[in-house]
């Protein structure tokens, strides 16, 4: 009997031994495939069923990462409810998905949910939830999450969250570098007021420094444990925020006084996440805060085609890198790119310990990574929103229900189940 | 190296000689020009070094002290920049901007106490003096100090001995620290001394009245403006205008009233109100101006317009029972009776406009619209008839409504079973040139059913054939459903489908109870399963338009279960779910239909209406 024979009768013999209730237990199987009708919202019945204490297992690799859950009425009435594709499994015919992805030439593996991850986004108090597509995700898979901000970050309400989702937040003090165009907007000037008005309230002199100490407060909280996933420029600002810890990047117009001179050799790249030699943008009226972006974004309109705008996601080995694994499970693996204040990451300005799990091949952008940081993890997807190439400020929100099948926006909602696995002891 | 720079650059202050001014002169030009350089290729240490130089070789140079002032305050050099500025203040006294330079250099240097003594020691000095409240508080303003620079403005305004002066600005910096009241107290004494800024201040205001703390604290603040002054206009303009962004439409109807008359506007200003309050469905207030309206102008030139609106508004009110697209736009589950008495008063003044206004394009809309009630919502066809047919007749400089009013005469005569006047009143508007062509393809829809009522199948299906082609049609879809069903009962059984022809004009000209024994008879002796299941879709529908909700269910049933393929089925399902939800009120059965459909026709293009359907049920939060 050879070797790989071996392991899948051990795991079939395992199973029914062992688990004799659960496998002789018929099963659900929801396909991840192209077979699905609606992959976002299949999703939110994974969440569903882990808050109602239902076996979930991801399947990985198994047919575009589908999931597995016990069956029962309620869960088929909920798929049927949310218009989601499932398939019905006798208890053979469940074990036979399980040995086959078991099997060692098989880059597939089996994830066991554990429980409905509690999610925190962190957004203003006066935030509409949809100019954010992590936030429309959810909405629309319907998965419940709680918005903090600076106050509660500050006052380290963190903890009591499994994962926290920033989008396009400003850590730097520079109001998102929207100064040139919209310093006289009515949005603009509140925001500012309400900021300074925070900021002064939490004892704090400039926004600058409110926000610099938000971000490593969020450091902190990835460090003991937490999973962080970060969005368009959220993902640089929050490093550029975190190195430049000991100096002031801002200009007058942000807080009234001149950056320190000499600000970029200040920066301590030790303190970042992700990011490290990079340069700062010092003209407060360009709409960019570093060359991490690639292109940067004034001149991405007039150099990108939307056409030939499309990254790649990496292929990880299931069984010895579930968790880049876990983040790259898709029905396709070329997907269309889509732009935001950060669309890419410059490849040369990635820490060495970071993963890259997709980007545009032969060039240096770098959509999508993931790191370990202490006993936490964090996650950067650059862009906006999957579905509008190019998203600008008072633009609709997009009708989640007519992109049911977005492979874009299902790389978020890995994130978001990723916390539910269960830890497995890595093969060696 | 940069306290060295300013210790060396304090050492050599000193001012030369007369003999050497030439040779200085051009030496400090030197230098200066050096320290641009550095200063444009942003080494500031460099060029901070070369401005000393320039600057104490010619202390007196504006230019010099400019540059390296700047340069200072750009590498954050706030003791330095704070030496300089005040050995140039001891030599030009009054430089009112160096001063206020001075005191944000203070202010940056974490020294507020000393920069807020020096903006204010330079107002002691120039009490009577406007731009010196402008420089300080502008430099207050960029040092993020909104509220000091607020105090400044306002203290001018009292020592100026101007009331209006700086109200622009004070508001501006009220908005920027989110205190709308006093922004709005701000606008309202520029309104007083200005009336001519209502549309300024009502945009200026409209930047911070979409949020509902702004919106609250603008409209408390244009009150007590209107109560402590009440012969102000613009500030009642204002407050109607408040209140209609607020939905606070009766207040809003009070305040229009008096500016009716103080406008001496004849009524249009309530005219406009009534309109859009009628927009936003606050019919009540609405009506309740445009009665007013009739009351206080009864011959003006816009009073026929005044009651068209009160007619359409009361037609509106009355109107309020939804239809069901799948029901063939019916509504099996409302109560029709009461409809003569709620419609009675709209059709009143609809027709004293006729009367009153005869060839008017208000009176041929008030008879379309006098004929839609009667035909739809009264069951009066004959009165329906005769408003259509005059409109016709009378009104041909009206052709849009001619048009409207010849499709609906067209579906009258097929009603009342003339059919060849139907076919004639559509060949006629056919005949029409510059015809839009949507509504053309609605008529071509009709005279495809005229045929078809008619026995002549295959004219019907080449009309079709003609409308499928396009498949942005608005008809496409209704178009494509009738020649599947046309061809393929026509092929299978076209004796059974006359008969079923001949059940459907019944149906359609209300004579239920005979056109259900009709669909009974084809469902149980005609020998083709597509007639036999429409008959039985249709006689469940009869039976729900009877309000027989049980029977409707029982011949949906028999449906299902003598044809189980039946292209029918998701629609049979999602017609007894509505019938459970609606008409026996039945929740959990409705619920458990809507779950079947789901479950037996997930791609059926009802399953997104029913999965709403549960939802709504069930009490989601979606």
């Amino acid at each position: 009997m050879s070797l790989s024979r071996l392991n899948k009768f051990v795991w079939v013999f395992i199973l029914f031994f062992n688990s004799f209730t659960t496998l002789t237990a018929q099963k659900i199987l929801i396909p991840m495939d192209l077979k699905q009708s609606d992959h976002l919202k299949a999703y939110g019945i994974a969440y569903w069923a882990l808050t109602r204490n239902i076996e979930v297992d991801w399947l990985l690799n198994y047919r575009s990462g589908s999931f597995m859950v016990t069956s029962s009425d309620n869960v088929k009435r909920e798929c049927n409810v949310r218009g989601v594709y499932f398939e019905e499994l006798s208890g053979s015919q469940a074990a036979q998905i399980y040995a086959e992805i078991q099997e060692d030439n098989n880059n597939m593996d089996v994830i066991r949910l554990e429980k409905a991850p509690k999610v925190a986004v962190y957004v203003p108090p006066n935030f509409l939830p949809w100019d954010d597509a992590v936030t429309l995700a959810m909405q629309y898979a319907e998965i419940p999450y709680d918005k903090v901000w600076d106050n509660d970050v500050l006052k380290d309400s963190l903890p009591k969250y499994d994962w926290l989702h920033l989008h396009h937040e400003d850590f730097t003090g520079q109001y998102g570098k929207f100064y040139a165009q919209f310093a006289s907007t009515p949005w603009y000037v509140e925001q500012q007021a309400m900021y300074e008005k925070e900021a002064k309230e939490l004892g704090f002199k400039k926004v600058s420094e409110m926000k610099k100490a938000v971000a490593r407060k969020i450091k902190d909280y990835i460090g003991s444990g937490g999973f962080m996933f970060a969005m368009c420029s959220a993902t640089d600002a929050f490093d550029i925020a975190l190195a430049a810890e000991n100096t002031d990047i801002c200009d007058n117009i942000y807080d009234g006084d001149p950056p320190d001179f000499d600000a970029q050799k200040k920066l301590d790249y030790s303190k970042t996440l992700a990011f490290e030699k990079f340069t700062l943008e010092r003209n407060p009226l360009v709409y960019e805060y570093s060359d991490i972006d690639i292109p940067p974004s004034p001149i991405a309109p007039t150099i990108v085609n939307q056409e030939t705008d499309y990254f790649t996601l990496f292929e990880f080995s299931a069984k010895y890198d579930p968790v880049p694994t876990m983040l790259t499970q898709d029905h396709a693996n070329i997907i269309k790119g889509f732009m935001g204040q950060t669309s890419n990451f410059k490849k040369s300005l990635i820490k060495k310990n970071v993963i890259i799990l997709a980007e545009k091949e032969g060039t240096e952008e770098v959509r999508y990574i993931h790191g370990n940081f202490g006993r936490g993890t964090f996650t950067f997807y650059g862009g906006h929103d999957p579905e509008d190439y190019q998203h600008a400020v008072g633009d609709p929100p997009t009708d989640l229900s007519l992109h049911k099948n977005s492979p874009g926006y299902r790389l978020i909602l890995n994130n978001i189940l990723f916390p539910a696995a269960k830890k497995k002891q890595q093969k060696t | 190296m940069l306290k060295k720079i300013s210790i060396l650059f304090f050492l050599l202050l000193s001012y030369p000689s007369d003999d050497c001014r030439t040779q200085t002169r051009s030496t400090s030009e030197i230098k200066f020009k050096l320290g641009q350089s550095y200063e444009q290729s942003n080494d500031l240490e460099q060029a901070v070094k070369f401005y000393s130089e320039a600057f104490s070789k010619d202390s007196s140079n504006n230019v010099y002290f400019d540059a390296l002032k700047r340069t200072f305050l750009k590498l954050k050099l706030y003791p330095e920049a704070v030496n300089l500025m005040e050995f140039w203040l001891s030599k030009h006294r009054n430089d009112i901007g160096t001063i206020a330079q001075l005191g944000s250099a203070y202010v940056a240097s974490s020294n507020e106490k000393k920069g807020i003594e020096i903006w204010e020691k330079a107002i002691e000095d120039n009490l009577k003096n406007e731009s010196t409240y402008r420089i300080i508080s502008s430099a207050a303003t960029q040092s993020r100090m909104f509220d000091f620079a607020i105090k400044i403005m306002k203290r001018g305004r009292t020592e100026i001995g101007k009331p209006g002066l700086f109200a622009t600005d004070i508001a501006r910096l009220y908005t920027a620290v989110l205190n709308y009241a006093s922004a709005t107290h701000e606008y309202l004494d520029l309104l007083k001394t200005d009336p001519n800024q209502l549309a300024y201040i009502q945009m200026s205001i409209g930047t911070y009245t979409e949020r509902a703390d702004g919106l609250l604290a603008t409209t408390q603040a244009v009150e007590e403006a209107v109560n402590a002054y009440p012969d102000n206009i613009q500030y009642r303009q204002l407050l109607a205008w408040l209140y209609m962004e607020g939905s606070l439409f009766e207040k809003a109807y009070d305040v229009y009233k008096i500016l009716d008359v103080k406008l001496n506007a004849k009524g249009v200003e309530l005219f406009n109100f009534a309109e859009r309050a009628a927009r936003e469905k606050a019919f009540s207030v609405s009506l309740k101006a445009l009665e007013e309206l009739i009351i206080k102008y009864p011959n003006t030139n816009y009073t026929s317009l005044i009651k068209f609106r009160t007619a359409s508004i009361l037609e509106e009110i009355a109107d309020t029972g939804r239809t069901f697209p799948i029901f063939e736009n019916r509504n099996p589950f409302s109560d029709t009776t009461g409809n003569s008495i709620k419609f009675n008063k709209s059709l009143e003044i609809y027709g004293q406009i006729v009367s009153q206004y005869s060839g008017t394009e208000l009176a041929a809309k008030s008879l379309f619209r006098i004929g839609k009630i009667k035909k739809n919502r009264l069951n009066s066809l004959f009165d329906s008839k005769t408003a259509f047919e005059n409109v016709i007749d009378n009104y041909g400089k009206f052709p849009s409504i001619v048009v409207d009013a010849s499709l609906d005469l067209s579906d009258l005569f097929v009603a009342q079973n003339e059919l060849q006047k139907a076919a004639d009143v559509v060949k006629q508007i056919l005949s029409l040139q510059n015809l839009n062509p949507d509504v053309r393809e609605a008529v071509l829809l009709r005279a495809a059913r005229n045929d078809y009522y008619n026995f002549d199948f295959q004219s019907a299906l080449d009309k079709l054939n003609s409308l499928t082609s396009n498949s942005k049609s608005d008809v496409a879809n209704d178009a494509i459903s009738m020649k599947l069903f046309i061809s393929e009962a026509k092929a299978l059984h076209e004796d059974g489908l006359k008969e079923f022809v001949r059940a459907e004009l019944l149906l359609t000209q209300r004579k239920e109870s005979e056109s259900l024994i009709l669909f009974k008879n084809i469902s149980e002796t005609i020998n083709a399963p597509v007639l036999q299941e429409f008959s039985l879709m249709k006689m469940g529908d009869i039976h729900s338009f009877k309000k027989e909700y049980r029977q409707a269910l029982d011949v949906y049933d028999s449906l299902i279960s003598k044809f189980p393929e039946s292209i029918l089925n998701d629609q049979v399902l999602m017609k007894s779910g509505l019938i459970q939800e609606y008409g026996l009120k039945n929740v959990t059965l409705a619920i458990e239909t809507y779950q079947q459909l789901l479950s037996k026709f997930p791609n059926s293009i009802y399953s997104n209406e029913a999965r709403k359907k549960i939802r709504e049920l069930r009490g989601d939060n979606i």
